[in-house]
């Protein structure tokens, strides 16, 4: 079982017009917005300057596959004052109504990460040990904003503990026995006291958002292609359970897609994981940018019974892949015998 | 329509997805053995369609929504060069804004506009892109892109004067935009050869290749690339218009060249014969006489139908018709590349 990617991705491109994502367009969140019946496309987006201020966009469509950009401006961008210095990958749902977009942040800008710190023109400033370790160590924690129509946004403050990094944190778009429910990727949560060798997939229940007060592990890297292994999308709830595509880290380095089915009112039972990768890098939108070698889902939507994945390629590119949804179900459910 | 499952959607695609419009089609006439055959409804686009222009005619349209949407040169009373946009349900008939195109831009270094003619549309990946003849001190190639054909988002001039004929492949090879031009003089240009150029970025060009250059007959004083080259398991067809110096002036026609898929300055087949050369009242009578001059091709993968758009006499504009596998065996039969 594999995603089928679209032919015409990417189905964005950095757009060079806009400093503001000049160089970047990627790691897409994706919801159907039933009032003015189009999907809405969230990315990350960044321009060509020495801090590598990201940015998230808005770009809508009619039919799933073509998008068009809704702004020359992006709809959110860091706020250096409050620590916000970089804001990345966004997970959208929608809750009774409200969106709900998780982000990760670090509290400054990151450089440009992909050449080395040495021949950079600018690092994320340096601080004595009296300072928090976010801060010291640029590390990345995750973000809220609410909006009610995608056009007035309030960031409503973080989700994770400053002590550590916390990013990959996505809601549940359903309350679960009156519990808000979370998935979380502690970074340094790994070792024999934490049960797993290599960062993992952690979940949490909660009357206030912020799960970390008590997170409990919920998957961890099993396969070949997998030791990092961290939460993608945010769950559809389906008549056989919550589907959640997760992204996982090999020993090469790339980044590749799996899935896990968790049942609907005990997430923290797993009905069925993929055994081997549902996507992995392999096309020039995916091999050659700013990461070479990743694909990373920060969206999905069923639409007529075909699952659309949207992804990031390469740290530069959003694409899209789809598979039936039924046999991606039927899939994951045989996969737990 | 959504169902009490989260974020899923029926009747989404069903409601939204419509067929595209066909692109204009008439079958070969009766008698004709031709590759290329003129539409029976020449000239589609009238010199005086809006009643400011004074012509109109090398022109570009795409397929845009259920239709057709196109950027057309119409240059006005006063005969200034100008670029405008316009739609059709059919391909055919066309409703062209009365306004020109009024670029929107971020740098005012080149937002002084000059005049633009002889336009190119081509989608690529999310976007579609303008290149045209666009005066900087001289004729260059100007580059914008556009999502709705109503704004319209200017670039930069991929090139320094003096340039003319940019015509952008439907993708980027070897991870770059690239790009067919010609670059020339500032007069009446009695020279031309094609070029192919290289972008990271549709701002820095470079890696510029030569294609192919004149040779004698009917392409012997220039030649430019035409419309966007169409993609083939072969390689690229490229339409291509050549230019023959008479003792009356220039006379321009229409041929093709197949073009390397992953190399396109590597021409594998050319046309020793013209394809559609000025015959018709309408192409030998205008304000340049004896001229064909195609911008654009609409292409139909499941029936191998090509609509080429050409301006004729720099006055009206024409539509001819072939077909992918006709054209390809003629120019193989007919090439002149050993």
């Amino acid at each position: 079982m594999k995603l089928n990617r679209y032919e015409k991705n990417p189905i964005l491109s950095p757009n060079p017009a806009n400093e503001w994502e000049s160089l970047v367009t990627t790691n897409p969140t994706a919801w159907y917005d039933a009032k003015s019946n189009e999907i809405k496309l969230i990315y990350r987006a960044a321009g060509n300057d020495s801090l590598h201020t990201i940015h998230l966009g808005l770009a809508t469509s009619k039919n799933g596959y073509d998008f068009t950009r809704q702004s020359d401006a992006p709809i959110f961008s860091p706020v250096p004052d409050a620590n916000l210095g970089s804001i990345e990958d966004p997970r959208i749902i929608q809750l009774d109504g409200l969106f709900y977009i998780t982000f990760a942040y670090r509290p400054f800008a990151p450089g440009k990460y992909w050449i080395k710190p040495d021949e950079r023109d600018y690092n994320a400033p340096a601080f004595g040990a009296e300072y928090p370790r976010i801060m010291r160590e640029n590390l990345s924690g995750t973000g809220l904003l609410l909006s009610p129509d995608l056009k007035q946004f309030t960031y409503a403050g973080n989700l994770t503990n400053p002590a550590y990094d916390d990013r990959d944190v996505i809601i549940f778009p359903e309350k679960i026995g009156g519990k808000y429910v979370t998935l979380h990727r502690p970074m340094e949560w790994a070792g024999k006291e934490y049960g797993t060798e290599y960062p993992a997939m952690w979940i949490a229940f909660s009357d206030d958002l912020l799960g970390w007060k008590d997170l409990k592990l919920l998957a961890k890297g099993k396969y070949d292609w997998e030791r990092k292994i961290g939460g993608s999308t945010p769950p559809l709830k389906t008549d056989r359970g919550w589907l959640v595509l997760y992204h996982a880290v090999g020993e090469d380095n790339f980044y590749r897609v799996g899935a896990m089915l968790l049942d609907l009112d005990d997430p923290l039972k797993i009905l069925g994981r993929t055994k081997d990768w549902l996507l992995e890098p392999q096309e020039s939108y995916e091999i050659e940018g700013l990461y070479n070698g990743v694909v990373f889902p920060c969206g999905n939507v069923i639409i007529d019974g075909t699952l659309f994945v949207y992804y990031g390629g390469a740290d530069k590119y959003v694409c899209l892949a789809t598979c039936k949804i039924d046999e991606l179900l039927d899939f994951l459910c045989s996969s737990s015998k | 329509m959504t169902s009490k499952l989260t974020n899923t959607i029926n009747g989404l695609a069903k409601e939204k997805v419509k067929p595209s419009a066909p692109i204009p089609w008439e079958d070969r006439p009766v008698g004709c053995s031709d590759a290329v055959w003129r539409s029976r409804r020449n000239p589609v686009i009238p010199r005086d369609l809006l009643p400011t222009s004074n012509s109109i005619f090398n022109s570009a349209v795409v397929r845009f929504g259920e239709g057709f949407a196109g950027v057309f040169r119409c240059d006005d009373k006063r005969r200034y060069m100008q670029m405008h946009s316009g739609f059709s349900k059919d391909g055919v008939n066309w409703d062209i804004r009365p306004e020109r195109i009024k670029f929107k831009y971020n740098d005012d270094d080149i937002s002084q506009w000059e005049f633009g003619y002889d336009p190119r549309v081509c989608w690529i990946e999310d976007r579609y892109y303008v290149t045209w003849c666009n005066g900087y001190h001289g004729p260059t190639i100007g580059i914008a892109y556009t999502y709705n054909f109503e704004d319209f988002y200017l670039i930069d001039n991929a090139f320094l004067p003096f340039n003319r004929n940019g015509v952008m492949f439907p993708r980027k090879i070897n991870g770059e935009y690239a790009m067919l031009s010609r670059p020339s003089d500032n007069s009446h240009t009695p020279f031309g050869d094609i070029f192919y150029s290289q972008s990271p970025n549709m701002i820095h060009w470079g890696r510029h290749r030569h294609v192919m250059g004149t040779l004698p007959g009917w392409q012997m004083t220039k030649i430019g690339a035409g419309p966007i080259p169409i993609e083939t398991k072969e390689g690229w067809l490229l339409f291509y218009h050549g230019v023959l110096t008479s003792c009356n002036g220039f006379v321009y026609s229409m041929g093709a060249a197949l073009l390397d898929l992953e190399k396109p300055w590597k021409v594998i087949y050319r046309n020793a014969s013209y394809l559609l050369s000025p015959q018709k009242d309408y192409e030998c009578v205008g304000d340049v006489p004896n001229v064909v001059f195609p911008c654009a091709a609409l292409y139909d993968k499941p029936t191998g139908r090509i609509a080429v758009y050409y301006g004729a006499a720099d006055t009206v504009t024409c539509l001819a018709f072939c077909k992918l596998n006709e054209v390809l065996e003629f120019l193989k039969a007919d090439n002149c590349i050993v």
